[in-house]
């Protein structure tokens, strides 16, 4: 059977990767040879984009895209992924199955509901067509729903009969986005034989130089004012996670928010903290920021030790998490002790400096 | 709880254990078990925990020489439940716990039959919810009166067995209600007058459909509006009247007059349309207010297991905590962890069907005075020597409210 646009718009799914198997092609073969080279190039690009951002339509400047086309497109999604294995980063995978996701979900606004409800059953979710809206069984949609940050997400802000959700294809084609970044994700990193990773030897450096600067940018603390030495244990560990490119549950993100305002930081020192979170949406994340902040009239006061344990978020306790009941407590209490000893060197440095240049 | 009492206690459960038979839930193996025994500590609580059972026989033996106060397994499953670490244990799925407890609940009550009616009230609406929103098969529930303050649900529907705490919170907050600005809406557009022109209107609506929240509360203003079109004139006033919005007889009046009209009605099923006079928005919200609290569940509270623990997880959201062993005995009351049928649930009687002892006289000393209805019976007692039916006998000693004197 002759591939369609489908096996490489769509990669990850069963039938791309039963053609791929069956073939013929090995991925020994596949550095040899114009194809191959042509197939490995564009592997590479779909890691460096990721890495940068979104993975871009291979056949945006072709107007029909022929087999050979498709297949290039088709087989440098399983050489991607031996590449984002050979790095083996956790961060790394993360962002390049977000990538791959999002790249997919571009070409599934275009698709008939037909043909959604076919790749749903890729990855099990029990749903219906019902003319051109979707019925999804809510277990399937929590799977996908309960980790997006707007209320409009929340189960209790839909309509749910006999079990299912109604969704419109919008939105269902955005819960498949989140499948389809689990299946990636969850699937890497690939068991490698060391052989194969050598081989590939100059490709990985290449990328893996795109992500160290990448990971350089996001690595410098900048908290304006605030003291981050001065930070309670538990945002340090947030600040940590965020670092470490893991998405923070609601609950965190809200706790990290209003105290890093709370204590001064500006609204876009702290969306630039969130920058690095793989699942970053700058619009989302600045209106909730600023919401937060109190552009709706209300801001926001962190919340105390007992909530944050209750949901989890109490992490590593200190001696002076004894004495205090809110995180905020914390941060002013060190910054008494630390902070005058601080400031007094501080402002000795400075007249030392303005001495100089008189 | 002194050393006679808990050897007397743990000889009435031994009889009990070894004449029952003990219900064990399903997949057994996989679980995490959990025991409190009549030791040193005792009635403190120290659980001993990561126990599994490879066999039914196994299991019912060690419960049956054993006899612990309180019985307990995982709702989750697990490759190696005997694990001392999460990490090793390997989570695979839990079932989905609900636990319906008076002290989780902002309900009030004078006595504790009072409380377990109230309970069985807030389990009542909790089926409805499982059963008609959620669509779950009645052989997937699993209702068990908890052997104290309330009823605990296991739902085993393999579709809900895989979700992580943030799905199954999102469960819990569906049936706490929703906002009442969801359904409370100001719509502004503009639309044609009847001279042609075309006109800005802002209007509120209220959400409409058959099933879920939208027809809960659509149910509920169709009905409220209903009942007060049909009853008489005076009677309808007086009860609009209640409502702080309707200070004038008069705005009362204009509204009643309004619902003599059917298709009023019709416009609120079929359009969610409520906006029907200016100034009456008020109104509206302090009814859609008063439904969904009617019907949702309050019980988003840190669970408390058993004895002062520090707050966790919300009860349903923890997907690694234990729940009470169906047919076990709750050391803490002396009742019967009473699996329910749906159909006996109304008439189901904790004080009556959950006891399991006799009514032989034991001689106690009681250290509490308390007021206690339990089989039909009232007893007012007092502090001192006195011989009681066993069951009653048994309570108390439970409770801490006497002590064994033979």
């Amino acid at each position: 059977m002759d591939p369609d646009l489908k096996y490489a718009y769509y990669p990850f799914t069963s039938w791309a990767s039963d053609y791929v198997k069956h073939s013929g092609k090995s991925i020994e073969r596949l550095l040899d040879g114009i194809f191959g080279r042509d197939v490995i190039n564009r592997a590479k690009e779909r890691v460096t984009q990721a890495i940068r951002g979104d993975i871009t339509n291979a056949f945006e400047d072709k107007d029909i895209p022929d087999i050979v086309d498709i297949e290039k497109e088709l087989f440098s999604y399983p050489v991607a992924r031996i590449f984002v294995s050979c790095i083996g980063d956790h961060y790394l995978i993360k962002r390049y199955a977000l990538a791959e996701a999002e790249a997919a979900h571009v070409h599934m606004k275009a698709e008939e509901p037909e043909f959604l409800e076919k790749l749903a059953g890729e990855f099990n979710i029990q749903c219906m067509l019902d003319r051109h809206d979707f019925q999804i069984h809510f277990a399937d949609y929590l799977r996908f729903a309960s980790r997006m940050h707007d209320p409009e997400w929340k189960l209790v802000n839909r309509r749910l009969e006999n079990g299912y959700v109604p969704v419109n294809k919008k939105d269902f084609v955005r819960l498949l986005q989140e499948a389809i970044r689990d299946r990636i994700q969850s699937s890497l990193p690939l068991n490698l034989s060391p052989a194969l990773k050598s081989s590939f030897s100059s490709h990985i450096a290449d990328i893996s130089r795109h992500f160290e600067e990448l990971k350089a940018e996001f690595r410098s603390d900048d908290f304006g004012e605030a003291n981050s030495e001065c930070f309670p244990p538990c945002i340090k560990h947030m600040l940590a996670l965020i670092q470490a490119g893991q998405n923070l549950a609601h609950s965190a993100r809200f706790a990290l928010t209003s105290f890093l305002a709370n204590i001064g930081m500006g609204a876009e020192d702290i969306i630039n903290i969130y920058r690095v979170s793989p699942d970053f949406d700058e619009g989302q994340t600045s209106y909730q920021v600023k919401h937060i902040l109190g552009s709706s009239g209300k801001a926001y006061t962190a919340p105390n030790c007992a909530t944050m344990a209750t949901y989890g978020n109490c992490f590593g306790k200190e001696i002076i998490c004894d004495w205090i009941s809110h995180p905020l407590s914390f941060y002013r209490k060190k910054m008494d002790y630390d902070g005058k000893g601080a400031r007094r060197e501080e402002n000795a440095g400075a007249s030392v400096e303005s001495t100089t240049n008189e | 709880m002194n050393e006679r009492t808990k050897e007397f206690i743990r000889n009435k459960f031994r009889e009990y254990y070894q004449s029952t038979s003990l219900q064990l839930p399903p997949r057994f193996e996989q679980r995490e078990w959990g025991f409190i025994f009549f030791d040193e500590s005792f009635p403190d609580i120290v659980m001993r925990r990561h126990k599994s059972f490879m066999t039914a026989w196994e299991a019912i033996d060690y419960i049956r020489t054993m006899v612990p106060a309180h019985a307990f397994h995982s709702a989750a499953y697990y490759v190696s439940p005997s694990a001392p670490t999460m990490q090793e244990k390997g989570w695979q799925g839990a079932d989905l716990i609900f636990d319906i407890d008076a002290d989780h609940l902002p309900i009030k009550w004078t006595t504790y039959k009072e409380m377990l009616q109230r309970t069985k009230e807030e389990l009542l609406k909790l089926l409805g919810f499982l059963r008609e929103d959620f669509a779950i098969a009645e052989d997937d529930i699993e209702i068990v009166f908890s052997g104290g303050r309330g009823y605990h649900i296991h739902v085993r529907d393999s579709r809900l067995i895989g979700l992580g705490s943030p799905e199954r919170r999102e469960i819990v907050d569906y049936v706490k209600g929703p906002d009442l600005g969801q359904f409370f809406e100001k719509k502004t557009g503009s639309e044609e007058g009847a001279n042609g022109r075309r006109k800005a209107y802002k209007r509120f609506e209220v959400k409409y459909g058959e099933g879920g929240w939208d027809g809960r509360i659509n149910k509920s203003i169709v009905d409220f509006v209903d009942t007060i079109r049909q009853m008489p004139k005076d009677k309808a006033l007086e009860v609009l009247m209640s409502y702080e919005c309707f200070k004038k007889r008069r705005n009362a009046e204009d509204f009643f007059d309004m619902f003599q009209d059917e298709r009023r009605i019709q416009l609120i099923k079929e359009r969610g349309t409520i906006d029907i006079r200016r100034g009456s928005a008020k109104f509206w919200r302090s009814l859609i207010e008063e439904s969904i609290k009617r019907e949702s569940i309050s019980m988003d509270m840190p669970s408390i297991n058993i004895g002062k623990g520090t707050p966790d997880e919300p009860v349903t959201a923890d997907v690694k905590r234990l729940i009470r062993l169906p047919t076990s005995i709750h050391g803490g009351y002396g009742f019967r962890v009473t699996p329910l049928m749906l159909e006996g649930l109304e008439g189901f009687n904790p004080l009556n069907d959950a006891i399991v002892f006799g009514d032989d006289l034991i001689r106690v000393n009681v250290t509490k005075t308390s007021d206690v209805e339990i089989k039909d019976n009232r007893y007012v007692l007092k502090i001192g020597k006195q011989s009681l039916p066993e069951h009653l006998a048994i309570f108390l000693m439970c409770r801490g409210a006497a002590e064994y004197e033979p």
